[in-house]
């Protein structure tokens, strides 16, 4: 797997996944997603458009990462996921633990929103 | 004629890697829908990483056997494994996790009973086998 950070103007920092979140794509970005998502206070946006397969050892990571980041003040989301992501993302109930976005402006929207 | 496809995995979480390449194969060959295809792919990981993770220590599986095959318009994954007898049909499925919560997980079966249409579990000679059928959905 892949994994590119950016920070936006807004305040919002992206981190983008690309591959398959499978056990071995995981562990491949665990260490450093779970630094820049749960590292410190912020706003994350989780680009999903580019991730093939997730299997239920990556949402531990996407869920463990949100709750710390939420303990923290902060708050994250997942964007534009895969159909079949999606329907994976909603099998599980991972869509009543972080919220889903259909696009980054909708997102940054979102999680400005949650941090007033 | 009906076609089928196996593969014999160890009992080790390397193996994992090995599943979605399988898949591709005979989704390739055989025209398999990328929708059905990728939900093979998804229940397989989640149920053989089950098989591997929960498997019991004294007596752990050796041998993980998956075989895909054609059944009209079905397809049908069977996953053997010479573990100690298991159920998962049987078991519950864990409390969904929340947020004020220390937990994670739990998600697997939950994964396999929302995104297969039939889940079959018998145990014969010695050996677990898990079916699950897969009816064609209209694409979304």
């Amino acid at each position: 797997m892949e994994l590119r950070a950016q920070d936006t103007p807004d305040g919002v920092k992206t981190i983008i996944l690309t591959g398959r979140m499978d056990i071995a794509g995981t562990q491949e970005i665990e260490q450093q997603f779970t630094t820049i998502a749960a590292g410190q206070k912020a706003l994350i946006v989780v680009d999903l458009s580019g991730v093939t397969f997730l299997a239920s050892i990556g949402m531990r990571t996407l869920v463990s990462c949100a709750r710390a980041q939420m303990n923290r003040g902060g708050a994250m989301a997942l964007v534009n996921p895969a159909p079949m992501v999606n329907q994976a993302l909603i099998a599980a109930g991972l869509d009543s633990l972080i919220p889903i976005y259909p696009d980054l402006e909708q997102a940054s929207r979102g999680l400005q929103a949650s941090a007033r | 004629m009906p076609w089928s496809a196996s593969l014999q995995v160890g009992n080790d979480i390397a193996e994992l890697s090995r599943l979605g390449a399988w898949v591709e194969s005979w989704a390739t060959q055989h025209r398999v829908a990328d929708e059905t295809a990728q939900r093979i792919d998804l229940c397989a990981t989640e149920l053989v990483t089950n098989v591997i993770t929960h498997g019991h220590s004294d007596a752990p599986a050796r041998v993980i056997e998956l075989r895909i095959a054609e059944a009209g318009e079905n397809l049908i994954l069977d996953i053997d494994d010479d573990g100690v007898a298991f159920d998962p049909t049987l078991a519950p499925l864990a409390a969904p996790v929340t947020m004020d919560s220390d937990r994670v997980g739990g998600w697997g079966m939950r994964i396999v009973r929302k995104l297969s249409d039939e889940v079959h579990y018998r145990r014969a000679h010695g050996r677990n086998r898990l079916s699950l059928v897969f009816y064609p959905r209209p694409a979304a």
